[in-house]
């Protein structure tokens, strides 16, 4: 079993600072909602030529229920903008825990839905991580987007920031003892910093 | 061996279709009553999972140099927006517009024609007046190009054939955006093709744009059948117009 099962959140959840942090059941919702420049392209375009409309989608502040709904939906449109580049299980995975990590039954009004900056950052690390085996998904109380993987005894977190930045924190069982370590760097060194760890060992083993 | 698939146009199927977004919206002449556009949301509710309202507001703005401007609100328009739970899937229903749109992934033009009838069909019952004012059909794709590092420029030129074109002391583009408006005059309708640099989403890539938007507002379909027909033809326009316009790099990208 080297799969993480995110069943109900929790409240009070902080972001990840050191590897007393990397409580593996911790993890939980949030996503916000800025426009991202892709949007702004293609509104240009529409407004500039005035050919056939898109789908469009804007969001106003309104009920718990449709800010939560607002921010998946806002998550999942700018996901489904590299859908050509995730496989469907690891996709639907994905929106799956999205919806889990919303859920309005025990939301509370000063919870922080999902940031859909968090959401870039994590869908730019495809292009630096091989998701072959797809980690467990949640959110800090910032609404950051976490990302844990198992592998035997050792632990792997990501927490994704804005602008391509990364906080990790991991823990290693070498021999008798325990190894944590932890840090913040930007996506394109993320390899580079993990790799005394071998990183492959959480991210290439495919999927239970 | 690639090119050579890639020339046999109408068979061509991508593992990873470039295609953010497919739309068709078809305008009417004659808007329907508010009343009318309730019931028929009502009847659409059942083949998606969420449905919202949306509104539609006019602003004017009256002013000259000396004076504070004037706003005035024009007559607000009220559509619906249906959609799945994925957000890959919707309907919009307006007084005066019926669009559906599939985000990526795209599942084939069959599915996508299937569910713009099965929508279609149920919005207008048979006895209904429908005269149609326009139709478009537009596919945004995005190329994503990998890059070795940031500092890497791509040549748009190696992976789309619409370019712009500069003196060779400007060659080296670091963001451009062309649009041009071109007559099919076979099909009777006219294209909007854009073209343009824009940021990756992916951290290692670098992306294009290619925006292809085929739109009729002559010689309108008046029947069901002919509406059908016309949505076919405008598909196999639509697939030759991307196969001119991307080169084997960008099909190479897509397999």
């Amino acid at each position: 079993m080297t799969q993480v099962l995110i069943k109900n959140r929790k409240k009070g959840i902080e972001s990840l600072r050191s590897p007393s942090h990397v409580s593996l059941e911790s993890f939980t919702r949030q996503f916000d909602i800025p426009v991202s420049s892709y949007s702004r392209v293609i509104s240009e375009i529409t407004r500039n030529c005035s050919g056939t409309p898109l789908s469009t989608f804007s969001s106003d502040e309104k009920s718990i229920r449709e800010k939560l709904f607002d921010a998946k939906a806002i998550a999942k449109i700018k996901i489904a903008e590299v859908s050509m580049h995730l496989d469907t299980k690891w996709r639907e995975k994905i929106f799956r825990q999205l919806d889990l990590m919303h859920d309005d039954a025990d939301w509370e009004s000063d919870d922080v839905p999902i940031q859909i900056l968090s959401i870039v950052t994590f869908l730019r690390s495809l292009g630096v991580i091989d998701y072959k085996k797809y980690p467990s998904l949640g959110m800090s109380n910032s609404g950051y987007l976490l990302a844990a993987w198992l592998y035997n005894e050792n632990r792997l977190t990501l927490e994704f920031l804005p602008i391509d930045k990364v906080r990790w924190v991991l823990s290693v069982k070498s021999e008798d003892s325990y190894e944590s370590a932890a840090g913040e760097t930007q996506l394109p060194v993320l390899m580079s910093r993990l790799s005394p760890y071998d990183p492959g060992q959480w991210f290439l083993h495919g999927n239970n | 061996m690639s090119s050579i698939v890639a020339r046999n146009k109408s068979k061509l199927i991508y593992n990873q279709p470039p295609i953010l977004e497919a739309v068709i919206a078809v305008y009417f002449s004659h808007p329907i009553v508010s009343n009318d556009l309730i019931k028929k949301e009502k009847r659409l509710k059942k083949n998606y999972d969420l449905s919202d309202i949306q509104s539609n507001v006019t602003i004017q703005v009256k002013g000259d140099s000396s004076l504070e401007p004037k706003f005035t609100k024009g007559p607000e328009q009220k559509g619906f927006r249906l959609l799945s739970t994925d957000m890959t899937k919707s309907l919009q229903i307006w007084p005066g517009m019926f669009l559906i749109s599939q985000r990526s992934p795209y599942v084939g033009w069959d599915f996508f024609k299937e569910r713009f009838f099965r929508d279609w069909n149920i919005f207008f019952k048979s006895n209904e007046s429908k005269e149609i004012s326009q139709i478009g059909m537009r596919y945004i794709n995005r190329i994503d190009v990998p890059v070795k590092n940031a500092a890497e420029v791509i040549k748009p030129e190696d992976f789309l054939t619409i370019n712009p074109s500069f003196p060779n002391s400007l060659s080296q583009i670091r963001n451009f955006s062309i649009q041009s408006v071109v007559e099919l005059a076979d099909i009777g309708s006219q294209l909007k093709l854009s073209s343009q640099s824009v940021p990756s989403p992916i951290l290692g890539y670098s992306s294009l744009l290619l925006d292809i938007d085929i739109i009729k507002n002559q010689d309108l379909p008046n029947s069901q059948k002919a509406l059908n027909a016309y949505l076919d033809i405008a598909r196999v326009k639509k697939n030759e117009i991307f196969e001119m316009c991307i080169t084997d790099m960008s099909r190479n990208l897509f397999k």
